[in-house]
Parts: C-alpha cells; sequence; structure tokens
C-alpha cells in the first residue's frame, strides 16, 4: 500500500485554525454589494430630495391634469394628519369647487373618498357605483322622510321607474299631435324628419329652410360637452311649416305667420289693405262692404275666424273669445328635458333605430301619451358587468348640485402652481 | 436545508397564514379599490415587512451564534417559511399593482429577492449531498489555495523519489502542519530512493516536469490530460507501464495526489453554486428593507 | 522428566526430554556455532548458523529443534560445514567489516566467526541500499549496516526488560529493527537500560561511551568522585564505570534557568548544592484571541453576557502536582528545593515533558543523570530509602491532604498515617491489582500513570486514567473487599500504599470521611455501570477502524444537509475566547464526516503522560483542560484523531531574565472541545442553521445501521 494514508490526525492539520476570521471573496463581495446596493438606492431618493423632486415616492401616474403637481407632493398631501385623512377637502377645494350634493344628506364623504388620483392619465371624475349606493342603498336624510327612493342597490336592482312615467303622470303639452297619422300613415314621416340633436345646422324636410330662428342649444348643464345631449326642441317653422301651411284667404297667397294673434291680425288686415288697395273692383262685391276699411273689416273676420277655429286650432286648441276679440292661447308646454336629475345624450345613442327605445311613438295618437323610453329599455344595454353598457351611476347622474356652483376665482400665481 | 418532514408544522403554519390572509383579501379585493393606504392594506404592508425584517435578522442571529436566542436551525426555518410569506403579503398590500417609481422598484426587488431565495433553498437541499457524493476527498473551501499548496509539496518530493540522482539527499515527505505546534510526524529521516536505471529516472523526471507539474500548479486548467478522470487515468497508466515495478508505488501516490486536485477543482464549482446567488439575495434584501423602510415612513407621513 | 538418548558427532548422551538438540550439545561440551541464539532468550531460529545434520532432508536449527529418541546428530560433518560457510559467508558480505564492536573490542561475533571459517572476501555484493546510522540515543549508537536481523535485541527488550521499544521493520533489503514505529532511537521510549546493547552480537548496538559522545553542557563525574555521595553509596562501581559519561555536573549561577516546563528531556537532576525556585511561568487562564471578523463583537458579548462561564462549576483544585517532591499551590505555585532533592523523575524514567521551570535562586551544583543511572539507584536500598525519606517529610502530608476526603483529617491521624504507609515501586505493565482480588490497601499515585480497566466479554473497559495525585482502592475497602476493576501501571509508576487495617481504622475514628467515601464510591460505581452498559459488544469493522466504537460522544456532520457554512466552527470559536475546538475535517462514516471535536474516548490516550495533570475528566463525560496547562504537547501527540491542538497566544510573561520587566512570548497551550457542559447544548450543534451537526452517542445512533450491516453479514 503505497504511501499516502488519509487519517483524521493529518487531515485535520493541514487546516490553518484561524481560517474562519478572515474574509473571503463571497462574504467579502456580499458586504461589498450590500452597501452598495443600499448607497446607490438611498443616493437616488438624496438626489431627487435635493431637487425638491418627490416623484419616487408617488404610487401612480396622476391624471393629465394634475401631472403639473408630480413632483410636490405637499400641494395635496398635508403632513402630520392621521393616516387615511391626509388629503383634506380643503387641499381639493383650493382649486375646484364641489358643491354639496343634498343639503338633506347625513354623511358628506370626502372628495378622496369618489376621486381616486394615482391610477392613470384617465378620468379623476369615474366613481365607482359603489361610493353612491353607499348612502342610497339605505337613505337617511336629515329631513326624515328621503324624497327619492331609498333602497338603490344597483341599476337593476332598486333603481325605481323614470319619474315621468310613473304615477300616471302625462305630456303636460297642450298642444294636439297625432304621431300615428304622421308615421304610419300615408305621409311616412321619418323621426329625424322632425325630431333632431340640438345644435344641428342642417336644413329640415318639412320645414321652410332657412330656419326662420336660429337652432336652439339647449341649456348645457355643467359637465357635459356635447351639445348634441338633447334634442332640438320642435317648432313649427322648421318641422311643420312646409304641410301646415297657415294660408287664410284665396286672394293673398302668403301664409299668415306663426305667431302671436295680435300679429296675425296685425299681418291679416295688412295683407287685406294691400290687396284691396290693389284690387279696388272687389268692393262692394258679393256683399262685402263698400269701404275698404270696412271690406278689410269685413274679410279679416272671415279669415280670421277660418284661422282660429279651423287652421290653427287643429294644433293649438285655442280659447275664442265671444265677443271677436282675439283667442288666447294656452302655453305649449313642450317639454324640452324629460329627465331632472340625470342626464341623457342622445348623441351617444346615435346608432340606435329610434324606434328601438321609443316603440311607443309610432303608434301614439295624443300628445298626452309620454313616450319617453322606461327604464327597462334602458337596463337592456346598460347591465353591470363588461358585457353591457356601463350601469355606473354617475353615467346619467352627478353628485354635485352644479347649480350651486360658486364663481371662480382662482387664488396662485404661475408660480406658486409650479 | 434539506426541506424534509420535519418542516411539516412550519409549512402548514405558513399555509394558514396565507389561508387567513388570503380570506381576507377577497372580499376586501372586490369591495373596494385595494391600495396600501387603505386599513386591510397597512396591516398587511406591516405584515409584509415585518416578515422580511424577521428574514433578515437571521443574518445578524447568525453573527452572534452562542447567544441562546433560539436554535439556529428554528430560525432558518421561519427565515424559509415565513419568507415565502412576504411576497403575498406585499402583493396583497399593493393590490396587485406596482404604484410608482419607489414602489415598482420595490416590488421588482422583492420579486428578485423572493426568486432567489427559491434558488436558494433548492440549491441547499440538493448540492450538499451532490457534493458528498461527487467530493469524497472534500476539504474546507477557504482551505484549497493552502491544500493545494501542500498537495504541491507532497508531489515534489515524492517527484524527486523518482528521477532523483544516487547521492542525492532527499528530504524526507514532510506533511505541513498548520494546526498548532509543528510536530513532525513523519517519522525517521531519509528517504528511500527508488532504485531505476538512469535512462528511466530521466523519463520520470520529463514527465514530471512537463505534465504533472505543470497541472498541479494550474489544476483548474482544463486542457491538461490530468483534468479529465480517464485520461489522467490512461496517463498513469501508461506510465506504470514504462517504469519498472519498484516505482509503481510512488505512481499510484502521484496519481491520487491528481485524483485529490481534480476533485477539489469539481468541490470549488460546487461550492460556488451553493453561495453565489446570496450574492443577489443579501444586497437586494437589505436594499429591500432599507428602501421599504423609507417608502413606509414617507407613505405614512403623507 | 523422561530422558532420551541421542548420539551427537557419534558419542551417545542423555537428556531431558524436550531439550533442544543445541542445549543437549552444549550440555555434553560439544560447542555448535550461534549467532541469534542467546541462552537467556528464547530460541527463534533466524540465522540458521546453528544449522546441524539431525539426519533429516535438510538440515535443522538445533536451537530451535528439540531432541528426540534415537537421534544423530552431525554438527561438523562437511554438509554441515558447508551450509555454515555459505551462511556467514552471505552474512558478511553485507557487513561493513570490521564493524564498530570489532574495532573497539575485538569481539563482534560474525567477524570472530568468520576468521575461525577463514571467510576473508566474500564473494557477494554488498545490499545496495545503506539502512543507515542512528546516532539519536545519548548511551548507545546503532548501526543498521553492521546488523544482521538477529533479534537478539529484541527479545532482551522484550523479553528480559519487558520495556517492548525494540521491533523489526520493513522487508526484503528494507528489513531492520525499529524503535517504537520506526522512531530514531532517542526519541522513542527507549530507556537506555543497554540490554540490548548487551544481546547484540555485533557491532549494531554498541554502546556511545566508547565512541566518546558526553551528555553536553556539564562535566563528566569520576566514578570515586559518584561514589562518595552518600546517594550514591552502594550503587556499583562498574555500573558506573560503564556508564560514565551518564552522569555530568552541572553549575548554575544563580538565575540560571535549569529546565523548562514543557520542554522534552530525559535526565533528572539531583541537587548537591543551593537553593532552586520551582514554579510555572505559563499563566493560568484559557487560551483567548481577538482579532477576526468578529472579534469585536464577542469581546462585547463576553461582557454582556457575564463573566467567562466555564469557570463556574469547575472545582479549583488545592495543588498542582509536578515532578518533585513538592506540588505547587494553585493560587500561588512556587516552591523551593534544596540539596539532597531529586526532580525531574518522570521525565527521566518515562519521558514526559518537564512539568514545571526550574530556576536557580542560589548558585547551584547538580548531577544530572539518565535514566540507567537514576533505575539503578531507584532499585539500590540505600539511595532509595534516602529518597522515601524525603518523601515522607516533605510531600506525603501534602500530597494525602490533596485527597478531599482526607483534608480534614487531624494532623497527628495524619503524621501517624504518614509513617505507615508504603513506598512502592512498579514498572510499566506492572498490575497493582486484579479484578476480584481480594482488596487489601488504598493507593495514592506518587509519580507515573496507571489504567484502571474493568473486564468486560468484548474487551477491557478502560475507566480512568490516574496521574500524580490520584488514588484508588477505596472502594474495594468499602464494599464488600473485592477490587472492582483491575489497576496497570502504563509507565514507571511509584504508589503510596496504605494497608486495608489503618485505612479501616481512620474510616472508625472518621465517620464523616467513611459517609464522603461511600458517597464518593457510589458515585463511581454509577459512572461505571453507565460506561459498562454503553458497550454493546458488536464489533464493525470500518466503525472500529475510525475508533468510532470507543468514543463516548461523537460529532457528527450529516453531509447531506451540512452547507459547508463554517457556522459551527464560527460559534466554537465565539464560545472559546476565538480559539475553535471544531475543525470541519476528517473522515467519513456512511454519509456523517466524523470531524477533529473531541470524541470523548472510553480510553482517553490523551490522558496519559501530562506532566501537571490538566487534562482531566470531571463526572460528567468531558474531557477538560484545565487552565495551568504548560503546552508541552503531549496530549495532541497523543490523541489519534488529532482533537486537540497547541494554539500559540501571546502573553505578557516576567522576564525570567531581568524579573522586573515582562516581556511579550508566544507560548502554545492545548485546547479541546469540552462539550460546552455549560449550556444544555453544544454551541456547534445549537448553532448550526441547517440541522446538520448533532453529537451523539454512537452505539445507539449507529445501532440500526450495525444492527442491519451485522445482520447483511449474518
Amino acid at each position: 500500500m503505497p504511501g499516502r494514508i488519509r487519517a483524521t490526525k493529518t487531515l485535520a492539520q493541514r487546516i490553518d485554525r484561524e481560517y474562519f476570521k478572515r474574509l473571503f471573496p463571497i462574504p467579502l463581495w456580499r458586504r461589498v454589494l450590500s452597501v452598495a446596493a443600499v448607497c446607490s438606492g438611498l443616493a437616488w431618493l438624496g438626489f431627487r430630495a435635493v431637487a425638491h423632486d418627490h416623484t419616487p415616492y408617488s404610487t401612480g401616474p396622476l391624471t393629465a391634469s394634475h401631472a403639473i403637481f408630480a413632483g410636490n407632493c405637499t400641494a395635496c398631501h398635508a403632513q402630520g394628519l392621521a393616516i387615511g385623512k391626509k388629503i383634506t377637502d380643503g387641499a381639493c377645494l383650493s382649486c375646484h369647487d364641489g358643491p354639496v350634493h343634498s343639503a338633506a344628506q347625513t354623511v358628506t364623504p370626502a372628495c378622496i373618498g369618489c376621486h381616486v388620483e394615482h391610477r392613470g392619465a384617465g378620468q379623476l371624475l369615474a366613481a365607482e357605483s359603489g361610493t353612491c349606493t353607499a348612502c342610497h342603498s339605505n337613505l337617511r336624510t336629515k329631513t326624515g322622510k328621503p324624497r327619492v327612493a331609498a333602497g338603490i342597490e344597483s341599476f337593476a336592482h332598486g333603481h325605481p321607474e323614470f319619474a315621468a312615467l310613473r304615477d300616471g303622470n302625462s305630456d303636460p303639452t297642450a298642444i294636439k299631435f297625432n304621431h300615428k297619422t304622421h308615421v304610419q300613415g300615408d305621409l311616412k314621416v321619418k323621426c329625424i324628419d322632425c325630431h333632431r340633436p340640438a345644435g344641428v345646422d342642417a336644413p329640415w324636410n318639412f320645414g321652410q329652410a332657412p330656419p326662420l330662428s336660429p337652432p336652439v342649444a339647449a341649456a348645457m348643464p355643467h359637465g357635459r360637452t356635447s351639445p348634441r345631449a338633447l334634442m332640438q326642441p320642435v317648432n313649427y317653422y322648421e318641422q311643420c311649416s312646409v304641410c301646415h301651411q297657415l294660408n287664410f284667404d284665396d286672394r293673398i297667397s302668403d301664409a299668415a305667420p306663426h305667431d302671436k294673434p295680435e300679429v296675425v291680425h296685425a299681418f291679416v288686415t295688412r295683407k287685406l289693405r294691400e290687396y284691396i288697395a290693389g284690387h279696388p273692383a272687389e268692393l262692394g262685391k258679393a256683399g262685402a262692404p263698400a269701404s275698404p276699411e270696412g271690406w278689410v273689416r269685413f274679410r279679416a273676420s272671415e279669415d280670421e275666424k277660418q284661422l282660429w277655429t279651423v287652421t290653427c286650432n287643429r294644433c293649438h286648441d285655442l280659447q275664442l273669445a265671444a265677443d271677436g276679440a282675439l283667442p288666447g292661447v294656452p302655453e305649449t308646454k313642450i317639454n324640452q328635458r324629460w329627465f331632472a336629475k340625470a342626464e341623457f345624450d342622445h348623441s351617444a345613442h346615435q346608432e340606435l333605430q329610434c324606434v328601438s327605445c321609443h316603440p311607443n311613438a309610432p303608434s301614439s295618437t295624443k300628445a298626452s301619451d309620454v313616450l319617453l323610453p322606461g327604464i327597462k329599455v334602458c337596463a337592456e344595454c346598460h347591465v353591470a358587468g363588461s358585457k353591457g353598457a356601463s350601469a355606473d351611476c354617475s353615467t346619467c347622474h352627478l353628485y354635485h348640485d352644479w347649480s350651486k356652483t360658486r364663481l371662480a376665482d382662482g387664488r396662485f400665481t404661475i408660480r406658486q402652481l409650479m | 436545508m434539506r426541506i424534509d418532514r420535519s418542516h411539516r408544522s412550519w409549512a402548514i403554519a405558513a399555509l394558514a397564514v396565507f389561508v387567513v390572509a388570503l380570506a381576507a383579501y377577497v372580499p376586501y379585493a372586490f369591495g373596494s379599490r385595494p391600495a396600501g393606504g387603505t386599513a386591510p392594506g397597512l396591516v398587511y404592508g406591516v405584515a409584509g415587512y415585518g416578515m422580511m425584517v424577521f428574514a433578515a435578522l437571521l443574518g445578524v442571529r447568525k453573527k452572534v451564534p452562542v447567544w441562546r436566542l433560539g436554535r439556529a436551525q428554528t430560525w432558518m426555518r421561519g427565515h424559509i417559511w415565513f419568507g415565502l410569506l412576504t411576497l403575498p403579503m406585499i402583493l396583497f398590500h399593493a393590490g396587485f399593482t406596482f404604484g410608482g417609481p419607489l414602489t415598482s422598484l420595490l416590488m421588482v426587488m422583492l420579486f428578485l429577492v423572493f426568486l432567489s431565495g427559491l434558488t436558494g433553498a433548492a440549491i441547499q437541499h440538493f448540492l450538499p449531498g451532490m457534493m458528498k457524493s461527487l467530493v469524497p476527498l472534500e476539504t474546507i473551501y477557504e482551505q484549497i489555495p493552502s491544500v493545494r499548496e501542500q498537495l504541491r509539496g507532497e508531489a515534489d518530493d515524492l517527484g524527486r523519489v523518482l528521477f532523483a540522482q544516487p547521492g542525492d539527499i532527499l528530504a524526507p515527505v514532510t506533511v505541513q502542519v498548520l494546526g498548532g505546534v509543528d510536530w513532525d510526524l513523519s517519522g525517521p529521516k531519509g528517504v528511500t530512493m527508488v532504485e531505476m536505471e538512469a535512462e528511466d529516472r530521466t523519463y520520470a523526471g520529463n514527465v514530471y516536469r512537463n505534465t504533472i507539474l505543470p497541472f498541479l500548479r494550474n489544476p483548474d486548467d482544463g486542457a491538461s490530460v490530468l483534468a479529465d478522470p480517464d485520461s489522467a487515468g490512461k496517463f498513469f497508466e501508461a506510465l506504470r507501464r514504462k517504469l519498472p515495478a519498484v516505482a509503481h508505488g510512488v505512481i499510484v501516490d502521484l496519481e491520487s495526489i491528481c485524483e485529490e486536485e481534480r476533485q477539489l477543482t469539481r468541490q470549488r464549482r460546487l461550492y460556488l453554486w451553493m453561495y453565489g446567488w446570496l450574492l443577489v439575495h443579501v444586497p437586494l434584501s437589505i436594499a429591500l428593507i432599507v428602501l421599504g423602510g423609507v417608502h413606509a415612513v414617507v407613505a405614512l407621513r403623507y | 522428566m523422561r530422558q532420551i538418548e541421542l548420539t551427537i558427532n557419534d558419542k551417545a548422551i542423555a537428556v531431558a526430554d524436550g531439550t533442544s538438540v543445541y542445549d543437549a550439545a552444549r550440555i555434553h561440551g560439544i560447542a555448535i556455532p550461534v549467532l541469534c541464539h542467546q541462552h537467556n532468550e528464547m530460541p527463534v531460529g533466524v540465522c540458521r548458523v546453528c544449522s546441524v545434520d539431525c539426519g533429516e532432508k535438510v538440515l535443522q536449527a538445533s536451537c530451535v529443534r528439540p531432541a528426540e529418541q534415537g537421534m544423530k546428530v552431525q554438527t561438523n560433518s562437511e554438509k554441515v560445514k558447508k551450509a555454515r560457510r555459505m551462511l556467514i559467508e552471505l552474512l558478511m558480505s553485507d557487513h561493513p567489516s570490521p564493524c564498530a564492536r570489532q574495532q573497539n573490542s575485538g569481539d563482534c561475533e560474525l567477524e570472530t566467526l568468520a576468521k575461525t571459517e577463514g571467510i576473508t572476501a566474500p564473494r557477494f555484493a554488498k545490499r545496495i541500499s545503506p539502512r543507515g546510522h542512528d546516532d539519536s540515543s545519548l548511551v548507545i549508537s546503532v548501526d543498521h549496516e553492521a546488523c544482521i536481523l538477529c533479534d537478539r535485541c529484541i527479545r532482551g527488550c522484550d523479553e528480559i526488560r519487558h520495556n517492548d521499544v525494540l521491533g523489526r521493520r520493513g522487508k526484503g533489503y528494507d528489513a531492520g529493527i525499529a524503535f517504537d514505529l520506526n522512531r530514531p532511537m532517542g526519541n522513542s521510549s527507549c530507556v537506555s537500560c543497554g540490554e540490548c546493547m548487551v544481546s547484540c552480537p555485533t557491532g549494531a548496538l554498541t554502546n556511545k561511551s566508547v565512541i566518546k559522545t558526553v551528555l553536553p553542557n556539564g562535566t563528566p563525574v569520576g566514578v570515586e568522585e559518584i561514589k562518595q555521595l552518600p546517594f550514591f553509596q552502594n550503587v556499583s562501581g562498574t555500573f558506573l564505570e560503564l556508564n560514565a559519561n551518564a552522569v555530568i555536573k552541572r553549575h548554575f549561577k544563580a538565575g540560571d534557568i535549569i529546565c523548562r516546563e514543557g520542554d522534552y528531556g530525559s535526565t533528572a537532576f539531583y541537587m548537591l548544592e543551593g537553593k532552586v525556585e520551582i514554579f510555572l511561568s505559563t499563566p493560568m487562564a484559557h487560551v483567548a484571541t481577538g482579532g477576526g471578523v468578529s472579534g469585536f463583537l464577542s469581546k462585547l458579548t463576553s461582557r454582556l453576557t457575564g463573566a467567562d462561564k466555564r469557570n463556574s462549576g469547575r472545582t479549583r483544585p488545592h495543588a498542582i502536582s509536578i515532578d518533585a517532591s513538592v506540588d505547587l499551590a494553585y493560587d500561588n505555585p512556587v516552591a523551593g528545593l534544596g540539596a539532597g532533592d531529586l526532580f525531574g523523575e518522570m521525565t527521566c524514567m518515562s519521558l514526559y515533558p518537564r512539568s514545571a521551570t526550574v530556576r536557580a535562586s542560589t548558585d547551584c551544583v547538580v548531577l544530572e543523570m539518565l535514566r540507567n543511572v537514576l533505575d539503578v539507584i531507584q532499585r539500590n536500598k540505600t539511595s532509595r530509602e534516602k529518597l522515601e525519606v524525603n518523601y515522607r517529610r516533605r510531600a506525603l502530608d501534602d500530597h494525602l491532604r490533596t485527597v478531599p476526603l482526607f483534608s480534614s483529617l487531624s494532623p497527628e491521624f495524619i503524621g501517624s498515617l504518614a509513617s505507615k504507609v508504603e513506598l512502592v515501586r512498579l514498572s510499566k505493565g506492572d498490575v497493582i491489582c486484579r479484578q476480584g482480588d481480594i482488596a487489601d490497601a488504598f493507593y495514592l499515585v506518587r509519580i507515573g500513570f496507571v489504567k484502571i480497566t474493568e473486564e468486560h466479554p468484548g474487551g477491557d473497559l478502560v475507566l480512568a486514567y490516574l496521574g500524580k495525585g490520584g488514588y484508588f482502592g477505596e472502594i474495594g475497602l468499602l464494599t464488600n473487599g473485592v477490587r472492582t476493576a483491575t489497576v496497570t501501571a502504563l509507565d514507571h509508576v511509584e504508589l503510596v500504599r496504605i494497608d486495608g487495617k489503618d485505612f479501616h481504622e481512620m474510616l472508625s475514628l472518621f465517620p464523616a470521611i467513611a459517609r464522603d467515601l461511600t458517597a464518593v464510591a457510589r458515585q463511581r460505581e454509577e459512572q461505571n455501570s453507565r460506561h459498562m452498559a454503553a458497550v454493546t459488544g458488536i464489533t464493525l469493522d470500518s466503525f472500529l477502524a475510525q475508533g468510532l466504537m470507543e468514543s463516548n460522544s461523537l460529532l457528527l456532520i450529516d453531509l447531506e444537509k451540512c452547507t459547508r457554512c463554517d457556522n459551527c466552527v464560527r460559534a466554537c470559536a465565539d464560545a472559546h475566547d476565538g480559539v475553535t475546538r471544531l475543525i470541519r475535517e476528517g473522515l467519513r462514516f456512511d454519509k456523517y464526516l466524523v470531524p477533529t471535536s473531541c470524541r470523548q474516548c472510553r480510553d482517553p490516550l490523551c490522558m496519559v503522560g501530562c506532566p501537571v495533570g490538566s487534562i482531566r475528566r470531571r463526572n460528567s463525560l468531558e474531557i477538560v483542560i484545565e487552565d495551568w496547562c504548560v503546552g508541552c504537547g503531549l496530549c495532541a501527540r497523543n490523541c489519534p484523531y488529532g482533537n486537540i491542538s497547541m494554539h500559540p497566544f501571546e502573553v505578557m510573561v516576567k522576564d525570567l531574565a531581568e524579573p522586573a520587566k515582562q516581556k511579550a512570548v508566544v507560548k502554545p497551550k492545548a485546547t479541546s472541545c469540552d462539550l460546552c457542559a455549560e449550556h444544555a447544548e453544544p454551541s456547534c450543534v445549537y448553532a448550526c442553521p441547517h440541522d446538520a451537526a448533532h453529537r451523539v452517542e454512537p452505539n445507539e445512533f449507529f445501532r440500526t445501521y450495525i444492527e442491519s450491516a451485522t445482520a447483511d453479514r449474518d
């Protein structure tokens, strides 16, 4: 057996007793890299701190409009307050206005309860339904019984039928109109021939061109950017005038203006006077008075009788005066907005057929029919979840009561903002 | 640490904590937007950070091994199993989002630490057994250079026995003793020369100087014929055939020295695997704790 | 005795049955030349020079061949002569003629034989590789070239002197005699008795004084001068002549160091004039190193965790036994010796390291002598008496008092006891008492080491080693009067023997002692039975080969779990002032590494020979090295597994040359694992993060392994 023997003693005596006290490469580099990692991390934060830039500590990108404050946390965050209460309402209200929702609400949530920042460059306004139903699913008010439905869990559960369709409400309009004869009869008038989103400047099929009145931009509520949310109010000249001419006398080709009875009377008498001045031969014929004044008076009352009782009465329920005085025209009360507390934007629904939401319109015979679609129609598309149109409360409703907004009076200089 | 049955109670405890955390997270996440600043988010954050600090304390515990603070293996098991929980806790804390620059960095570092830790746990589960089987002639890693020097000395002495000329004064084969006082265990002074013809002696000398000595000077060199066990075996077999029987004992000794060198090379490689991952795990985890602390302080202040 | 008849050289003779042919011839005046045979040694028949023709097919070696009835022996026939000549010629061919003996006294037996046979120029070539000379012994010169491998020296050392130093080594041309495991003669356990030299037929072993070397540093003393001294009165003058240079006279000035603790030596000193101071210069401290990465933290923690816990629970001994007729008190280890005192006996007789430093306080004249001289003195009645008187006067009282049980005895009783004790001398291997013998005495060990063993079917179990200051025999006397163990002397041992009668008288006068002794006896019995229970008697090769069976407690590192992180080593260092007792190296057993960490062997070889008795075993298992270790390194050498390491440390000591100053010296101290007895668990096991280190009792732990392995074998 050759001379190399492995024995515990000889093996152990090859080893230096102090070897473990020395620092070998791997432990050395562990220490070096640890120090390097920590120092570089702190250096990065330190450099940022020296430059008064707090972007490293941000928990997510800010919305585009707040990006100007990205480096300055104290613009919104206050130090030293309790956890969860660092962003006071005061911080938001120093630039924004957030009018109260209802004077009767028992709980006023903080701004940050619904408006969550650091979620990316998108909308800050979008609040989830949960923030609304937190109160409205079990509504309590300061004044006792709430005036709105108190148990709204979601659009599908607990949301009441639209007010206009409830309790036997009807269309308050004084105009007499029959959709059926217009739409389903021989006329085959299309919805868009009479109804159009406000602000569209294009000729009407059944109206006089150019339109006699400028297009009406409906009162735009705060928050809606589209001027086409509401429908253009229906008026005579734009939608009716082509068919419903207001001729009053065979001798005169002009139609009477669609205006107050006084104006009509003045127009009629003027026109008759002009005519008889040009056609003096008519005087005294067929029992008509011989004097021009008398003739005019006579013809005017005949013509106006026709107008008041037949032509105008077709649509307006005139209140005739017995003594030949001018009739009274009841206020038309054509409703511009059916939703008092919600927003509806027709241009967002322009891909749909009108009848798919307003199915009763073609068969409606009375003007008192409320042709507004019920909640069921909306709920067909506005379903919670990813497969439907948004069913969030904020799709239609606003929290802040913008009627009570304060005037904008900015407080900051440019330097302060930057 | 070898993960075996004795870890069962730890694994069950960690799993229980995870299940509880998950059960608490699900309603919280689907109720409102989960975020670090909410009450549950803070609980998760504190829990996660606490676990990270506990995991880091393992390093401190190892610096005071004698203090009776609980056995080192208890700490190690805690480190592994509760270290595993840090990732879910922090993910629950963050609501599975990355957040801003600092928090994204922290999350990335956490993932790296977690993954390197998993890798390390796996390495330290399997590699010791591998080392045991693949390196029977193992020694202490830090002493490998010193041991190699001693092996070179031994080989030199043996080599000289082969090719020394008659009349040479041979130094005895010494075993260097570093542990304490230098004891001469080698016995009598004077080593018997191997009796060979002069030409064999020259041949042996050349072989030693050209092949064996370079290999011993640089054992990690893969190009040497002695770097591979099979070719080395053939080499020494050929040498044994060439030289007379009196030299065979010395040749067998040289062969065993070369085998030991090869095994030491293998041991070095395995050791680097065993500890290399720590160069990622430790620095990042320390940075994670420091910067995580900064994050916690700033987030709670603002 | 039956007589047989045979013829030798045609002469009819009758001898007792069993006589060898050689003896038969010798008795009847017929000389047969021999080389390896010596009449006072067992014949071995290796040289074959005594070959004779017994009428058989081959020649017979007459020294070993027994004579048989009717044998016809020819001792000088041509055939025999031819064979003899050839043998001698072959032997002469390798013999460095003329060898030392032939040169000095002209009586080399081989060369004489060769001359008789007329062999002057052997025809055969000399052997090529030389076997060398060995000049390391002070007394005997070894020339391996002249050795004819007759083994006479071996038999002389073994059979006649029972020193068992010599043996054979090697094969073929490499064969030769060897001292111990082939150590140089001077570094071996040879006691320089000279028996081998006397036995050697050639010049292989010759008296060195012939070659004129002397003990260094002194003047040789003339025989007449020595014989003048009362101490050497009855020593054989011839012996002194032969060993003229084995005694020298040395002069020391005040302040000279005569010998240093921890040094190895082989001489004893007898003071003729002057006074010396004997003390321990190594500080009483545990070795500690600072520095390193965790040095600062260790200092801090040791301050935080309180004082050195290792000292708690350690009983401080009253005195430290050294190799002189005084003991050193632990608190102030200084004593004085004067004219007529002998010190260094253990070093001289058994080659242990020096146990203390001796410095001359005044100008001194001392005799320094080798073992053979001391041995003769100790055998000599007159000198022996003087030594004993000295011992009784100076040391016996203290010695008796070191036995804790006797510490409360009245001085008068001690005095009366002292006069009744007997001093017993024993050589290596002598059995003092055997298990089962009637107990009749109580013993104190004065110098040397004894081994206490218990018989057991699987082999004897070593219960303890006792050195100076140890005592034994009380259990036998206390119980039913039978020895419970065998006590053997390991080297040159001197015992103080107290007869059983006196012992019982003492017990009846002092019942408190009887109670204490009974308690100690019971404790020892329990310990022994615990040890016994641990032995299973199953043996296995690899288990045995590594000595694992011999251990009471093994530290095992599971290599399948160990990540080689060194936490265990660091923890051990932290627990022991920065000096680790554990090195992660060693042989493997199964999947475990058995590192170098004390195994608490049942047969603790490390304990044998400590000159100051600082390595000892307490009542529990752990072997501890006390803080007065002088750093001689014998225990480290003895431990076969390298578990004890000598750790150098720097310490400020009194400058011996200028006592007023201090200087820094590097001193070694022995360190070994003490199982971290002050903690519930050893620090290495506690600190392993991977559950890889375990301290186990090997028989229990490997029981399943052993059982399955033996099952396979059966």
